[in-house]
């Protein structure tokens, strides 16, 4: 089977619009934000609805992950091999997922997109041009949301007071980075610091903020009414009837 | 690019598949012990922990231009870090068969563009010399299917440019010798023919590395 191609472009900056008849939502989000909740609840709402929706998880290439994991374990892995394996992942999750679906006219939900290897890359100290570049293949979404937490209200969700040591995962608590001896500790810095990161980039590009504190039903009400809008915008400049 | 103030140099070979340099290399790698040098000999796409995974990769045949780049980069990178520098911080000769110029000569040529290979490498140090061998296709194919078949990704046949393997092959690496040539240009490389005997070759080599290694006695 042969893999699609990537359509080529003569700028070298970040595609604004997709030329697919589908559209492209991309939901952000640091650990535990809630992003797979919404966006699998966006999935069924689509679906009732009859529309065409493919739901784009971050971990589709099995082969990447499996080698990203290993090393992870080993901690032999350096940020700019970090960098280039994520990428690696993206684009098989890019060309062979989310390209194909856009392709056929369907609405693509990518959960975690190019903005969290940004800022796993930038907080490993990688140049934020030079990532950047490295992901300027892909299209920019139509909208994307950033499910915002409070580092505070972060802290609350996990429990972070009275969490055991042992049930804090390696490397959500950036432990690669060498900030704090203990996860426990190592993860306030790490997670403080990502989403100062994630705040910076939703500025910047323009994100759609989602306070990810208020219930779930609300932030799902939130993002279903602003993407019905994108739809309906969307279909307007293309002249159908809505 | 920058140039690096490491104890050790890095030399570096590139060349398409049967243009010898592999065999150079070897050569040159004796020669090196024999005068007392440290080295250490490091090969494109070897790495233990990410070459697998392109192996496997690319007997589903499903990689595309980008993911086959970005994964080659990826196993670059891991030797780059983990071999390439701690060796020349030791002091080492590095001898480098295929650098950053074979992912962006091959990569440009499936029709990646060349900016953003050049920015994917832009961490990597300039070499302290490298050597280009140069070859024609089609002396190239008939030596590398002597020893054995030629291998889907190498003839371009992910490219769709010819059905036939051999004339496949001829149009990709003809591309691929085109990236090589302006780079060859860029960056000074010292260009060799191919199509030479063994002897002659290696003392051409030997005549440029010379002056390298005498600064370091």
């Amino acid at each position: 089977m042969q893999g699609r191609r990537i359509v080529r472009r003569e700028s070298g900056g970040v595609e604004k619009t997709s030329q697919y008849p589908g559209t492209l939502i991309a939901i952000e989000g640091t650990d535990g934000s809630g992003k797979t909740t919404q966006s699998e609840l966006l999935k069924l709402f689509f679906e009732s609805r009859g529309q065409g929706v493919v739901l784009s998880p971050c971990n589709t290439a099995e082969l990447i992950r499996g080698a990203i994991s290993k090393l992870k374990e080993r901690n032999t892995l350096d940020p700019v091999t970090f960098c280039f394996l994520y990428a690696a992942d993206f684009v098989d999750r890019f060309e062979h997922v989310i390209i194909p679906a856009l392709a056929s006219g369907k609405v693509v939900i990518a959960e975690q997109y190019v903005y969290t290897v940004f800022a796993r890359a930038m907080i490993r100290g990688i140049d934020r041009e030079w990532i950047r570049k490295m992901f300027d293949f892909a299209l920019t979404p139509a909208r994307t949301f950033y499910l915002d937490v409070r580092f505070e209200d972060l802290l609350n969700r996990i429990q972070w007071k009275s969490r055991d040591e042992r049930y804090f995962d390696y490397y959500e608590a950036g432990m690669d980075l060498n900030l704090a001896n203990r996860k426990k500790d190592s993860f306030v810095i790490y997670q403080k610091r990502l989403i100062e990161i994630y705040r910076e980039m939703a500025a910047e590009n323009h994100f759609e903020v989602v306070d990810a504190m208020k219930p779930i039903q609300v932030q799902q009400q939130e993002l279903r009414q602003a993407i019905a809008q994108i739809l309906r915008n969307r279909n307007r400049r293309k002249g159908k009837v809505v | 690019m920058t140039g690096h103030s490491f104890p050790g140099r890095l030399i570096v070979v590139e060349g398409i598949d049967g243009s010898g340099k592999s065999t150079q290399i070897e050569l040159l790698e004796n020669y090196l012990r024999i005068k007392g040098f440290g080295v250490l000999r490091n090969a494109w796409n070897s790495s233990q922990e990410i070459s697998p995974i392109i192996k496997k990769a690319k007997k589903k045949q499903l990689l595309t231009p980008y993911g086959f780049s970005l994964l080659h980069a990826a196993d670059f990178s891991y030797r780059y870090t983990h071999e390439i520098i701690p060796a020349l911080s030791s002091g080492k000769i590095v001898l480098s068969d295929r650098y950053v110029y074979t992912a962006i000569a091959r990569d440009a040529a499936r029709g990646i563009p060349r900016e953003w290979l050049v920015n994917n490498f832009r961490f990597a140090i300039r070499p302290d010399l490298t050597f280009f061998f140069r070859v024609d296709p089609a002396t190239a194919y008939d030596r590398i299917t002597q020893v054995r078949d030629i291998k889907y990704y190498e003839a371009g046949l992910d490219m769709e440019l010819s059905m036939n393997p051999r004339e496949s092959y001829i149009l990709f690496q003809s591309r691929v010798l085109e990236g090589y040539e302006s780079l060859a240009r860029e960056h000074g490389f010292s260009v060799l023919d191919g199509s030479r005997p063994v002897e002659e070759t290696q003392k051409i080599i030997r005549r440029v590395v010379n002056p390298l290694i005498q600064s370091l006695l």
